[in-house]
């Protein structure tokens, strides 16, 4: 008999590295047509950095994102990063873009106070533009100073880095430190249907509400979620290496016939995201970290909701059909 | 308020993704290419009596075999004691042993079938709650136990006296719960091609997820200053974690250096997922006081982590699982004691949700078992335990910007959950005495 459940799960989710300390670096050079190259070394795995990155170095430039390209590509010309991991890379390199960008419009008003043969504090930048601020038409776009700049022998690159302060040293009795000043927040419910005769459980429906602060770009975050709800699918019902473990290491699982990912046959049949808009006051533009946390609610909801389906607690992962099906069995026989 | 924050821009580079455009390390050849493959070692543990690579060196189509006495330094990983090819004892089934780079595939295969090596089998052990006894068959030579700080066997967390929040608890509700190992399972499979280029750099075609952290680490195993080796990557066929660990760069990197040629090693599927990091298995004991009216009074937490043969980041896990364990409530009365094991298994990588998600089902299950046992929903005790902002987290942390309260709201609507009045009201701001429970 196929019976209904319904779970839930709450967590929070530090960014960055456990305890700070770990830096990016951002270069932003403008190039003969205005157009900027963007640097830093993260990885582009899927998640959207790439996107992502260009949209904060753009906002902080008051650019269109499609004048900006970036380089990730080798340790010669891409700026440091430290890694790319620990749902650190829209925090730390957004705030490292802002302070590139920051040093990018101080080069270029200072360039450009020369070139108009005035003083640097005259001048204002705005969206793409240098002008005197009593006198908004002198202006001068970033392509006439791309041009200026580099035929006339000046170099304009912007730097800027980014360190999460480091936490205090552990205290080794009460374990007293900060992982993080930046702390995502994230629930989802989730809707199953486990079948008592076979054990199989199948996920009908997920919600999930995240708090990653500012969306900088809502198709990555969604996209990240969208992994994360299959992901979490996979670790809460088929995924694992050892199924005899410890008892027995020999089957390990070489092949993705023994080792069961989900495929689209067992994604929720109906899944909705939200996030709530918070504004981080550490953040770039109030964003927080979001790649890791939002693989990580679906697992305990779904055993929850076999709990409420069929009132047996799976207190080991992942709840395949055979422990869910000895479980069920136990709890008619003693009743 | 934002012209490009908030937009929902298309993939930079999706295009490229999708029309196969996109260059992975997986796609890259270079003339004169040859094929690396390794030695593995067959058993969980043995002592390596004696190997003699000198036929295999002479094979057809070889262009060079290593072993560790080739490693200019043989240690590599984030915490440097994991061997790039194994030392007279082996620690888990799969090390890699000696390495090959020939002409192809089969030269290569061919010439590891010539390497003679004489294995000791040794007992190992697998499982973590055996290898912490006392007489457990020894992982590495400092002992099978983490020491943190040089000398705990716990990374503890106290926070006020959990003596005296169990007084005060009405029921105390108990939780044992394991997660097990798992494969990143990434499209792409960890790939790197190696060449010295012409002023005679060792250049890295790298699917690390990050760039400067594999060169700084393999600099030290290569013995070469950054300017003499570069790394080249930056977008591969998936990570979750695992391209934290170095599979490939180093062997490569390594015959490269021996040969003067490109070498390309590739792990296939089955090498993957037997070979490389994985999560590595977490238990968790979880002990709750808990009063009627739903307020935790007290936790106590013990984990053990099963780090596998080397510490990889293992530790880096244990150290994030433990500030985070006690779960997204405000527990005033907490302790925790985490333990770390080695076992002579596949190392621990890192893997998304690393060291914090697997805490989080175990806390998530049990707090449902305590909604259970004081006959409140499962959204109420998530209500009545969440923190607001201003609030430290269990070491100590001050929580900025939270709201558990507003999402736990919005999933209810989200889901046609209909909530008590009071609940609605809620929120994760500043709480004062007249606020919310008042607890």
């Amino acid at each position: 008999m196929i019976r209904k459940g319904r779970g839930m799960a709450t967590v929070y989710y530090p960014t960055g590295f456990n305890g700070g300390g770990d830096p990016d670096l951002v270069s932003l050079r403008i190039k003969v047509d205005g157009t900027i190259d963007m640097t830093n070394a993260s990885c582009e795995m899927g998640q959207g950095f790439k996107s992502v990155a260009i949209q904060m170095a753009a906002e902080a430039l008051g650019i269109s994102e499609s004048l900006i390209t970036i380089d990730n590509t080798n340790t010669d010309t891409a700026a440091f990063s430290m890694d790319t991991a620990g749902s650190r890379s829209t925090y730390i390199v957004g705030l490292a873009s802002i302070s590139a960008a920051e040093d990018l419009i101080r080069k270029i008003v200072t360039f450009a106070a020369g070139v108009l043969g005035v003083d640097a504090s005259e001048l204002k930048y705005e969206a793409g533009k240098v002008f005197r601020a009593s006198d908004p038409d002198s202006a001068m776009t970033l392509a006439q100073i791309g041009a200026a700049s580099t035929y006339g022998g000046v170099f304009i690159i912007g730097v800027g880095g980014f360190l999460p302060p480091p936490g205090p040293p552990r205290d080794p009795e009460t374990g007293a430190t900060i992982p993080s000043r930046s702390m995502a927040w994230g629930s989802t419910v989730v809707d199953v249907e486990v079948d008592d005769e076979t054990g199989v459980v199948e996920v009908v429906n997920l919600y999930d509400c995240y708090d990653i602060g500012t969306v900088i770009n809502p198709l990555m975050a969604e996209g990240q979620v969208d992994g994360g709800d299959v992901q979490g699918v996979g670790m809460g019902l088929f995924e694992d290496l050892s199924p005899c473990f410890p008892k027995n290491l020999e089957i390990y699982a070489s092949n993705y016939t023994d080792y069961i990912i989900p495929t689209f046959m067992d994604i929720p049949r109906h899944s909705e995201i939200e996030f709530i808009q918070s504004h981080d006051p550490y953040g770039p533009f109030g964003a927080k970290g979001c790649g890791e946390m939002v693989a990580n609610t679906q697992p305990p909801a779904i055993v929850n909701a076999i709990y409420d389906a069929v009132g047996v607690l799976v207190d080991s992962l992942p709840a395949t059909p055979e422990k869910v099906l000895r479980l069920i069995d136990e709890k008619r026989k003693t009743g | 308020m934002y012209n490009s924050v908030g937009k929902r821009v298309p993939r930079y580079d999706g295009i490229g993704h999708v029309t196969g455009r996109t260059q992975y390390v997986s796609d890259v050849k270079m003339p004169g290419m040859l094929v690396c493959k390794t030695l593995r070692c067959p058993y969980h543990k043995a002592r390596i009596r004696s190997i003699d690579v000198s036929e295999a060196r002479t094979s057809p189509g070889v262009y060079a075999v290593i072993t560790k006495d080739d490693v200019p330094h043989n240690l590599f990983a984030m915490v440097p004691d994991h061997h790039v090819l194994a030392e007279e004892i082996t620690r888990y089934r799969g090390q890699n042993i000696a390495a090959v780079a020939a002409a192809s595939r089969d030269a290569a295969l061919d010439a590891l079938a010539r390497i003679r090596i004489e294995y000791e089998e040794l007992e190992p052990v697998i499982d973590p709650e055996e290898a912490i006894k006392d007489g457990a068959p020894q992982v590495r030579p400092e002992g099978n136990n983490h020491l943190f700080d040089g000398n705990s066997l716990t990374r503890r967390i106290r926070r006020g006296n959990v003596e005296e929040g169990f007084r005060e608890a009405d029921f105390i509700v108990e939780g044992r719960y394991t997660t097990p190992s798992q494969e990143h399972a990434p499209l792409e499979t960890c790939c790197t091609v190696a060449y010295v280029d012409a002023p005679g750099r060792l250049v890295i075609h790298s699917k690390a997820q990050g760039l400067y952290f594999a060169q700084g680490d393999l600099a030290n195993v290569f013995q070469l200053p950054l300017n003499r080796l570069k790394f080249i990557g930056g977008t591969i066929g998936g990570g979750f974690g695992g391209m934290n660990s170095i599979h490939t760069d180093h062997i490569a990197g390594l015959l490269a250096l021996a040969t003067g040629r490109p070498v390309r090693f590739a792990l296939t599927r089955e090498e993957e997922m037997l070979f490389s990091t994985i999560r590595t298995p977490w238990i968790f004991r979880i002990r709750d006081g808990i009063r009627r009216d739903g307020v935790i009074t007290a936790r106590q937490v013990s984990v053990l982590h099963d780090c596998g043969a080397y510490t990889e980041l293992g530790l880096y896990a244990v150290e994030k699982n433990a500030n985070l364990i006690a779960g997204a409530n405000l527990i005033r009365n907490l302790e925790v004691d985490s333990r770390m094991v080695y076992t002579n298994k596949m190392p621990s990588g890192s893997m998304r949700g690393f060291g914090v998600n697997v805490g989080q089902y175990a806390e998530q299950v049990q707090l449902d078992r305590l909604a259970h046992t004081v006959g409140i929903s499962p959204m109420e005790i998530r209500f009545i335990n969440a923190f607001h902002t201003g609030d430290k987290n269990h070491t100590g942390n001050e929580l900025a910007s939270v709201s558990t309260i507003e999402t736990l709201q919005k999933v209810a609507a989200m889901s046609g959950q209909t909530l008590p009045e009071k609940y609605l009201a809620w929120s994760s701001a500043p709480l004062s005495p007249n606020t919310n429970s008042g607890k």
